[in-house]
């Protein structure tokens, strides 16, 4: 809620490191690759409050770090696992409600990102990682991939539920 | 020695003289409170006794002086006595003479004697001879020299004493005078000599010098043993530390050169050097506390430099971060794709943003400065580097210098370890010289000592044998065995002619007891166990009348005179005035006495003089030839006239 706070009182306020480490072209992408691998496996998009789970989820590097790489992990199996991480959950998606609402924003004005009823779809196939990407890109690209996935197989509410947040 | 005469002074100046034949019986006969008994008491007191016995009355009222002259072979000595104010005195006038001394005139008397005098005088001419007898050990009484003083116990017997069956010698009584008559008859009766009492000091003084030597052996030899172990541990000691050679081999002969090798040896050169070690390892520790001083302060410039890079470091990190995820700008974004759009409206809802997003335009612009940190951060970490680099190129030297005050600081201490080790051993050979010095004062060669004192004991024990001999060949316990077998013989005789009780058996001197015993078959029956008053008296005069008898006829050194007091007061009733008038007492019994002693003083032929004081008066001739006074009439030791004066 700080976040908003700042954000609501002053441009300035913001600082150039979160400019940079939130900066929308990225976080707009994480977005568009939970959408499409979301898509992708199943048959929607992203529900409209479950996109404010994947920025939490994908940039906190020891968050990151911990998703599993095998699908049949999931994510409440994954939520039994790292009770350590759940611990400040909420705090952290309470602080990325702002730069999500930026990437959303971003994303629907580069036409990256779309509206399909309440549920975000990603337009156009994100680009796949590559050798030249920096590993931070890679990195949370690949979670970004495995978040939207997750969301399949789990309701939102359940998900948000799992992860402790809104008690 | 023999009484010529005795007398006494008046305060007048008047003398009385009683005169006494020698080499005879002498028969003072007399009524009662004459002062015939005084005569003992005068005779008794001038020859040199202290305490004055003479009664008080007549005699002490009036008498100024007593006297007594006896006589030797050739010679008289003359021993006047003032009449004490008090019981004793030691005052006396001696002289000297020859047979021709007679008592001085009342103005001659003067004191120039006291009675150590009298008796020495008296002592040397009777022939006492320098006697000391020993006290015993369990005796509470010291020792005294024989003199006349206890001959003269042998030759009185006053009348309580010559009827007493309870004592035999004049002032047995006592027990100081018992234990000095027992202690000196051996000596008076020729059974002990002074040599017999010089060989029997010799002898006790060879014994105890024996048993001193033997005890000095024991306590050598057991100190030998001892110290055979002590010396060996000492030579142990020291071939360990190195003060004699490994290979010191302890042989008896050898043991006090090799002692006197550990005490001459020095331990100086081991010692020294510690100051100069003291020194340098001073000088090594601040040289160490400098060095190591200056590579903490190195230490802390390199720590600083390097907490600095780290917090750049993690700086540069985020930077990093922030740099990779703004490179999605040229990688996700096709270029001039997202510069237009308005980014203050929500494509969402068309609404205005109270704050619009961010351009690529100024994420560009935030992507170049953090580029452009991150370039200048490499080359500030770059210079960082170097200095770090510097600084351990400094310390390296520090470090190594360290370890080379170490090394030495090490050796130093082996040193010092060394020197301690010496002072060590040094105060250990110290201790050592001390035992061996000790062992030195005890003396090493103590079996040389030994060999001493085993010849000494040889040599002591052949002196004890030789005295030994001498004492037994002179056995004072045979030689008084046979005096007084001799003296009881006669005592015997003397008992059957006075016809007393039991004389058929045969009557013994008992020189213990000091009193006379007849052995007869069915035992021994001592004077205390005889009645009558008769055999008391009886055998009083035989003892005495034997004993001197004994001390004429072998020429001892006691006085040859005996006084009887009332010899014959057995045969009359108790408060009698003159015996003479007596007509039931058993005269032939009282001739019997006098003609005993007549026929002794006889066949001792001038050896003897008896002197006695009594009420009878017989009318034989040969009595009546012995009676030098009678006491009868008016006449008696102190004159009428001077009463009456």
């Amino acid at each position: 809620m700080s976040e908003m706070r700042s954000d609501d009182s002053s441009r300035t306020a913001r600082s150039p490191e979160a400019i940079a480490l939130f900066n929308v072209v990225f976080t707009s992408e994480l977005l568009v690759n939970a959408c499409w691998n979301k898509a992708r496996i199943g048959s929607s998009g992203l529900d409209w409050p479950a996109a404010y789970l994947i920025l939490p989820l994908t940039l906190h590097p020891p968050t990151r770090e911990s998703l599993p790489r095998d699908r049949r992990i999931t994510l409440s199996r994954w939520a039994v696992r790292q009770p350590d991480l759940l611990a400040d959950m909420e705090y952290r998606v309470a602080t990325m409600v702002q730069p999500t609402k930026r990437a959303i924003r971003h994303g629907l004005r580069a036409r990256r990102l779309g509206m399909d009823g309440t549920s975000l779809v990603a337009l156009k196939r994100p680009k796949q990682p590559a050798k030249n990407w920096p590993e931070e890109l890679q990195k949370s690209v690949r979670a970004a991939a495995i978040c939207g996935q997750w969301f399949n197989a789990v309701d939102t509410h359940m998900a948000f539920e799992l992860l402790g947040i809104g008690n | 020695m023999q009484l010529v005469a005795l007398g006494v002074y008046g305060k007048k100046g008047q003398r009385r003289d009683v005169k006494f034949q020698t080499n005879a019986l002498n028969i003072l006969t007399g009524k009662s409170k004459t002062g015939k008994t005084a005569i003992l008491d005068i005779a008794e007191y001038c020859l040199g006794r202290d305490t004055v016995t003479i009664s008080q009355g007549t005699i002490s009222d009036i008498a100024s002086w007593y006297y007594v002259l006896v006589q030797f072979s050739d010679e008289r000595v003359l021993i006047c006595r003032p009449n004490p104010e008090t019981a004793t005195t030691n005052r006396a006038m001696v002289r000297t003479g020859g047979l021709d001394l007679t008592a001085p005139d009342f103005a001659e008397l003067e004191v120039n004697a006291d009675t150590d005098v009298v008796r020495d005088t008296l002592s040397g001419r009777l022939g006492i001879e320098a006697f000391t007898v020993e006290a015993d050990a369990s005796s509470l009484r010291s020792s005294f020299d024989v003199s006349v003083r206890q001959a003269l116990f042998f030759c009185f017997q006053t009348q309580g004493e010559i009827a007493s069956r309870d004592i035999l010698f004049h002032r047995q009584v006592k027990d100081e005078i018992r234990g000095t008559i027992r202690e000196t008859l051996p000596y008076f009766l020729g059974a002990a000599t002074p040599e017999q009492a010089a060989i029997r000091r010799q002898l006790v003084t060879a014994r105890r010098a024996l048993q001193r030597t033997l005890n000095a052996m024991r306590s050598m030899e057991q100190d030998l043993e001892q110290q055979d172990a002590r010396i060996t541990h000492i030579i142990e000691s020291a071939t360990s530390l190195d003060v004699l050679p490994g290979d010191a081999v302890l042989a008896r002969e050898g043991v006090l050169s090799l002692l006197e090798e550990i005490m001459a040896y020095s331990t100086a050169s081991d010692l020294g050097g510690g100051d100069e070690t003291s020194l340098r390892r001073r000088l090594l520790t601040e040289e160490r506390n400098s060095l190591r001083s200056r590579v903490r302060e190195i230490d802390d410039q390199i720590e600083l430099l390097e907490r600095l890079g780290k917090e750049q470091s993690d700086e540069l990190g985020e930077a990093g971060y922030q740099v990779q995820r703004l490179r999605a700008l040229d990688l996700l974004v096709p270029a001039g794709d997202l510069t237009d759009g308005d980014v203050s409206v929500c494509p969402l809802c068309d609404q205005s943003l109270s704050h619009r997003d961010e351009t690529i335009d100024e994420l560009r612009a935030v992507l170049e400065r953090l580029e452009l940190r991150l370039q200048s951060s490499t080359g500030a970490a770059a210079r960082r580097d170097a200095s770090i680099e510097r600084l351990r190129g400094r310390r390296a030297p520090l470090i190594e210098a360290i370890q080379e005050n170490l090394i030495e600081l090490d050796a130093l201490a082996q040193q010092e370890g060394a020197i301690a080790d010496g002072r060590e051993r040094a105060e250990r050979i110290a201790f050592l010289q001390g035992r061996v010095s000790q062992e030195l004062e005890r003396g090493v060669d103590v079996a040389g000592d030994l060999a001493e004192l085993r010849a000494a004991e040889r040599q002591q024990r052949g002196r004890l044998a030789r005295l030994e001999e001498l004492a037994d060949r002179d056995n004072p316990d045979a030689l008084l065995r046979s005096a007084v077998d001799a003296i009881s013989d006669l005592m015997t005789d003397y008992a059957r002619f006075l016809q007393l009780e039991g004389s058929e058996h045969y009557v013994r001197l008992d020189p213990v007891q000091l009193t006379v015993a007849i052995q007869r078959p069915g035992g021994r029956i001592p004077l205390a166990r005889m009645g009558s008053a008769e055999n008391w008296v009886g055998y009083h005069l035989a003892a005495h009348l034997a004993l001197h008898h004994w001390f004429a006829t072998n020429d001892r050194p006691v006085p040859r005179f005996l006084m009887f007091d009332q010899p014959t007061q057995a045969f009359f009733p108790e408060e009698i005035v003159d015996a003479a008038d007596d007509e039931n007492a058993d005269w032939e019994a009282v001739r019997r006495q006098f003609t005993l002693m007549r026929d002794v003083v006889a066949a001792l032929d001038g050896s003897l003089q008896v002197i006695v004081c009594d009420h009878a008066n017989l009318a034989d001739g040969w009595f009546q030839d012995a009676v030098i006074d009678n006491w009868r009439n008016g006449v008696a030791l102190i004159p009428s006239g001077w009463l009456e004066e």
